[in-house]
């Protein structure tokens, strides 16, 4: 029986995730929790086998931040991350981070088919097309490139021109033409683009 | 010659010694018999010469004491026939002892050598059936189990090896279950196991059927079957039970959430028309306006966050899957932003006082002194250090904590002792 610990900050999603897992027989719920950073002690303990973790989890606490410190020092849990939000980041950060999946709550993917695959060693991580859409001005969020994103994301993090473009290697003026282009495709300025990303969380600086 | 009392006891003194002597060199020869070192074999041919030697010394003395043996056997008061009698009878008995001796002798020695008869013999109690047949089915060697299973089960004497297996394996009517190496077959109320594997000896090519009685472990699987489908029974009561109570809770809750809903933003609406009726002072405009931000802040879509409790109670469950307790006492920081600090400093000191201490209770003190709220965190680890050196966890935690104008210290005086001071606590 694999051992599981669900860390997410919302108490019905943990209870419905719980239910799932329960019910496929092949899991064994021994903790959930609503902050990422009280899963060390548990993973310190190796009574875990598998964690469950949501990326934006309670007190602003990071679930993606956790795994990249217990990745290394615990290789052997599984690390499955979720999210509900449209921020594009997470999967290739968790991938980086040696996480073992990703998934989309809203996904048409079932969780313990994914855990399933995880268990049997596989990694899960989202295709292109699984990324949640949000609406900016008049275009889906997947019609801003990555390059665009990653200006968007600097420029949220009130950064200027210049230090996006060293931070890019790219010119201040390719930096300028990004940002032309996205508010061309959107119809918006770049401060109502700015907002609506962050207020839409495809942008989620915090975590 | 008259016999005395000195003469009886020096011919028990010799056979005592003669039995001895017997005894010595039975020792000897088991002895021998296990390990021919050269020193084994110096022992026992010293310790016969010296056992011989003293035979011999012993019986010159009683000649000497006593006469020659025909003087003593004479001097016995007894008519001739008996003399005669007695010497026959002591005859019959040393053959009868000597004899006897072999035939033990023997049997030990046949029943610790392995010899065709004795296999044979084994092979045929066996509590299991055994069967060694040449390739055509020709019979080799088989027990009185098998034998008398297979007459018994297929009505024919056990004769071809295939041609037995074959009814057998239609006997077990179990087609389903079987392979054709393998299968069970019930008889009476016992189970048996049937298999076959083939051997090569000699560029020959043999085959060997055995059967094992299953019947008590086949009683235990269906025990044991019997018991899991009762827990499977109770598993799916409970999981039915658990959804059952979830959803009642959800239902709950949604109740409340809507009666809170329909309280708050009523009483907003209230608050709006009295202002509104008649402008109030700044004060209760503020606290309308706080009301207002309050409550719509709340039913928007931000987390819910929990509660303090339910934060502490976390911290509390993470600590135990290392058996250790935490012990939250006194006062706690009323900010927000404060008491994320504090969380986070109870987190770091309990890591470390697992990890580095092996503590099992880590107790959080909070006293109150005058504008400023006093936290000591510490433990009961028996392990003393002189300095804490602050590696990564400690320092963000330090970091943090002083950017908030909290002041930290590390105390290694009594123990570890993390004490965490926040300034303007009632004021905040």
């Amino acid at each position: 029986m694999t051992r599981v610990i669900i860390v997410d900050d919302y108490r019905h999603t943990r209870e419905r995730c719980a239910q799932l897992i329960q019910e496929s027989g092949r899991y064994e719920i021994v903790a959930e929790f609503a902050n990422a950073s009280n899963v060390e002690l548990p993973c310190m303990s190796g009574r875990v086998d598998f964690l469950l973790m949501d990326v934006c989890t309670a007190d602003g606490e990071s679930g993606l931040k956790m795994a990249e410190k217990l990745k290394p020092l615990y290789p052997n849990i599984k690390i499955l991350m979720m999210t509900s939000m449209p921020e594009r980041s997470f999967s290739p950060r968790a991938r980086a981070a040696g996480c073992e999946g990703f998934w989309y709550k809203e996904s048409s993917v079932g969780l313990v088919d994914v855990m399933d695959q995880i268990v049997e060693g596989k990694t899960v991580f989202p295709d292109e097309g699984e990324l949640p859409n949000v609406c900016l001005g008049r275009i889906n969020s997947s019609d801003i490139t990555d390059r665009e994103l990653q200006v968007l994301r600097l420029l949220a993090e009130d950064k200027s021109y210049q230090e996006i473009s060293a931070e890019m290697g790219i010119s201040v003026n390719t930096v300028k033409d990004h940002i032309k282009r996205m508010c061309a495709k959107t119809d918006l300025s770049i401060r109502q683009l700015v907002i609506s990303a962050v207020e839409h969380r495809l942008i989620m600086p915090n975590y | 010659m008259k016999l005395e009392a000195s003469y009886f006891a020096d011919l028990g003194g010799i056979v005592a010694l003669a039995a001895l002597y017997l005894a010595f060199f039975y020792n000897v020869s088991l002895k021998l018999r296990r390990n021919r070192g050269w020193k084994s074999i110096s022992f026992a041919i010293l310790g016969s010469g010296l056992q011989l030697a003293n035979l011999a010394g012993l019986i010159a003395v009683f000649n000497l004491r006593h006469g020659s043996a025909e003087t003593v056997w004479n001097a016995v008061p007894a008519p001739p026939i008996v003399r005669q009698f007695l010497i026959a009878e002591g005859i019959l008995v040393s053959v009868f002892l000597i004899a006897t001796g072999f035939v033990v002798h023997d049997r030990r020695k046949s029943a610790q050598t392995l010899t065709t008869d004795s296999i044979a013999e084994a092979v045929m109690n066996l509590p299991s059936g055994l069967c060694f047949a040449a390739a055509d089915g020709r019979i080799v060697l088989s027990n009185t189990v098998m034998r008398s299973q297979t007459m018994r089960i297929t009505g024919k004497p056990l004769t071809d090896a295939n041609e037995a297996w074959e009814s057998l394996l239609r006997a077990s009517q179990e087609p389903e279950e079987t392979c054709t190496d393998s299968f069970l077959l019930r008889d009476g109320g016992q189970t048996w196991v049937y298999r076959r594997e083939y051997l090569e000896i000699d560029g020959k090519q043999y085959q060997h059927i055995c059967s094992s009685d299953l019947s008590e472990r086949v009683m235990l699987v269906e025990a044991l079957r019997t018991v899991n489908d009762k827990i499977e029974q109770q598993n799916k009561r409970t999981r039915r039970l658990i959804s059952e109570i979830i959803i009642k809770k959800s239902e709950e809750e949604i109740l409340n959430m809507q009666h809170r809903v329909h309280h708050d933003v009523g009483q907003c609406i209230v608050m709006a028309r009295e202002y509104l009726q008649q402008p109030p002072s700044r004060e209760m405009l503020l606290q309308a306006i706080q009301r207002w931000e309050q409550t719509f802040c709340f039913h928007s879509d931000t987390p819910q966050t929990q509660t303090r409790q339910e934060r502490e109670e976390e911290i509390c469950q993470s600590a135990e899957f290392m058996r250790c307790r935490v012990l939250f006492r006194g006062k706690r920081p009323e900010t927000e932003s404060y008491y994320l600090l504090y969380l986070s400093a109870v987190r770091e000191a309990l890591s470390n006082a697992i990890r580095h201490g092996k503590a099992t209770v880590v107790y959080v003190d909070g006293v109150q002194e005058k504008r400023m709220l006093e936290v000591v965190i510490s433990d009961n680890s028996s392990v003393r250090v002189n300095a804490v050196s602050e590696g990564v966890g400690l320092s963000v935690l330090r970091k943090r904590l002083e950017a908030a104008g909290v002041q930290m210290d590390i105390d290694t005086r009594d123990g570890v002792r993390l004490r965490l001071c926040f300034p303007n606590e009632v004021k905040q």
